[in-house]
């Protein structure tokens, strides 16, 4: 809290006092003057936060990321060098480790009897493994050839988890057959729901999981991301309402207080390089899309969304940390490390 | 001793290499951060157009969304003098429209060109057949997309396109009644980035008689995703049966992250005038 004072306190003074809620963009000239999203949901933009040396430590897609119990910020990027790398908040480097997951792209972080546990889901491995907060793996949950829904492994591409608060793992069949998959914490198969369709309860690219208890319940989020929704679930599978997103291509939901964060990959009409932020409210209404256009609603329905400025090329998830900062990790942007919001 | 001194030498010189390749990486790296440092070099995105219907029979409505403060956009038609964009713009004659967004403070975005075309009638074939099947991935709506006047926006994963990834594509279409044809236009899709190109050539055929080609160059770079219309003459007359040859280059470009597979071609309209 103290930091985002500070933030506040110096934009104003940077500017020297011009009402910088009117974003006239005369009055600035630097980035870090620069202020992107909108209403309660505004940032500064940090583009050299986490640069290391590309060559000690190379990334390929920088997929996603979360923050531990430590207030590290761990990174997930499909380079066998070094597939997790760990930060602290200013983007200094702190260790890395991972060198056998070559499709790193899913990155759940959950606190079991007080220890951080990891949940990589892998889509060349075909595989989620779970592991230690330094790298040691103590599960691996293997593609689901019992569910009856496979013919082979390749089919299951696996792009996401959520835990339950009971220990329960769902898994995001993303890229593959579109399943959800529900396994208990020994990892037996409980339940399979969703598939690839066009029927509501069915998904084109379930890309994005998790579970959201911000109304004392629990459900599950799921993006459809290319419908450019995001779906309600009960714990059990059975659908209960539909985000509209228009515009939106939204990768994982990220619960962080009473808000749903997510990087969006693509916008408008899904070209590359147009991705931006999307923050929801408490009601799941869009309220800020950082260097995307100012969300609108007519008649109850959201204006199609697009990207307004070229900062992101292909946002691909976003971490809020313990300071409301985000952290944006990209998939296909030149091998670029993250980029850091400010909150302000 | 000698024989030792030229091994750590060349160890050196390895190593020297090896840590100049990397500070000249991180220094691209930091250079690309500090260009983005200025606003200036942060250039806007293209505005949102929207269009009912790209191609038309009677008229075309083309709107413009970009709210950014102190934005504005300025349009060309069919390239003449540079306005500021208003309000929709209604056109009932085939045209061409390019669209920059731009802002104080901002590097102007890229020129957004959208082309609208009239089109005498709708014609519905009665039987239409490919060869290879349509693909289950991109599969449009069906065989009729190609004749349904619905375009396809850049996003190819957005419906309407179909998607062939094959060294030749066969398409054949009956009518009911032969109808007079002399141009056919092909509207097709360009995205590099998606591995999707334009096709080598096209024939058209009534049987085994060509009555019209068109050659393309093999793409020399990598440009931004567009959508894109191949015309060509026909031996006018009446015709009851076409057949559409379409080659596809054998392999992606060398200069392509892509190169030594197949391309893709994405097609989403058959315009008979």
């Amino acid at each position: 809290m103290i930091r985002r004072q500070f933030i506040k306190t110096s934009s104003k003074f940077t500017v020297g006092g011009l009402c910088i809620g009117a974003m006239d963009s005369l009055k600035y000239k630097n980035i870090e003057d620069l202020i992107v999203g909108h209403n309660s949901h505004r940032y500064k933009i940090d583009m050299s936060w986490g640069a290391l040396n590309a060559t000690a430590y190379p990334v390929n897609d920088c997929h996603e990321m979360v923050q531990d119990s430590k207030g590290r910020i761990i990174l997930l990027t499909n380079h066998t060098k070094n597939n997790v790398i760990v930060y602290d908040k200013k983007g200094k480097l702190v260790e890395v480790w991972g060198t056998q997951f070559p499709g790193a792209h899913g990155l759940t972080l959950n606190v079991e009897n007080g220890q951080d546990f990891l949940y990589i889901s892998d889509n060349e491995r075909h595989e989620v493994i779970k592991t230690t907060i330094d790298g040691k793996i103590v599960q691996v949950f293997p593609y689901p050839a019992d569910s009856g829904k496979y013919k082979s492994a390749d089919q299951y591409v696996p792009t996401e988890t959520a835990i339950a608060e009971n220990g329960d793992i769902y898994v995001a069949d993303g890229y593959g057959l579109q399943y959800i998959l529900h396994y208990n914490s020994k990892g037996l198969l409980l339940n399979v729901f969703g598939g690839k369709g066009i029927a509501e309860k069915h998904f084109n690219n379930a890309h994005g999981i998790c579970v959201d208890k911000r109304n004392g319940t629990e459900s599950l989020l799921i993006t459809a991301r290319t419908q450019n929704k995001l779906k309600r679930f009960s714990m059990e599978g059975k659908l209960i309402s539909t985000i509209d997103l228009p515009g939106a291509y939204i990768c994982r939901p990220v619960i962080h207080k009473e808000n749903v964060y997510m990087a969006t990959i693509w916008s408008g009409d899904g070209a590359e390089n147009t991705g931006f932020v999307s923050i929801l409210d408490k009601e799941d209404k869009l309220i800020s899309a950082p260097c995307g256009s100012e969300p609108k609603y007519v008649n109850g329905k959201l204006k199609k969304m697009y990207q307004t400025l070229k900062v992101f090329k292909h946002p691909h998830d976003v971490c809020v940390d313990d300071d409301e900062n985000l952290y944006v990790a990209q998939w296909n942007s030149g091998k670029t490390y993250p980029i850091k919001l400010y909150r302000i | 001793m000698t024989r030792l001194l030229v091994i750590l030498f060349s160890l050196l010189l390895v190593s020297c290499s090896q840590k100049t390749k990397s500070i000249d990486k991180d220094l691209d790296y930091l250079k690309y951060i500090k260009f983005l440092q200025k606003t200036d070099n942060i250039q806007l995105a293209p505005a949102l157009v929207s269009v009912d219907s790209i191609l038309f029979v009677d008229k075309a409505k083309v709107s413009v969304d970009f709210e950014y403060p102190n934005a504005e956009i300025n349009y060309t038609l069919n390239d003449g003098m540079s306005q500021k964009y208003i309000e929709p713009i209604y056109l009932d004659k085939s045209s061409k429209l390019k669209f920059q967004a731009s802002a104080p403070g901002f590097k102007t975005s890229e020129t957004q060109t959208v082309q609208v075309f009239k089109v005498s009638k709708r014609v519905n074939p009665e039987k239409i057949k490919t060869f290879p099947d349509l693909d289950e991935t991109y599969p449009g709506d069906g065989v009729e997309s190609f004749f349904d006047l619905k375009k396809g926006t850049l996003n190819f994963r957005a419906g309407h396109w179909l998607g062939f990834q094959s060294e030749g594509i066969i398409i054949i279409v009956d009518f009911e009644k032969a109808i007079p044809i002399e141009k056919v236009k092909f509207s097709l899709l360009s995205d590099h980035n998606a591995w999707i190109f334009l096709p080598k050539s096209i024939r058209v055929k009534d049987h085994d008689y060509v009555i019209g080609r068109k050659d393309l160059n093999e793409a020399i770079q990598n440009t931004a995703a567009s959508l894109e219309f191949v015309e060509l003459e026909i031996e006018a007359g009446v015709y009851k049966h076409l057949e559409f040859f379409i080659q596809n280059f054998k392999e992606i470009p060398e200069w392509h992250q892509g190169k030594g597979t197949s391309p893709w071609i994405f097609i989403d309209e058959i315009i008979i005038e």
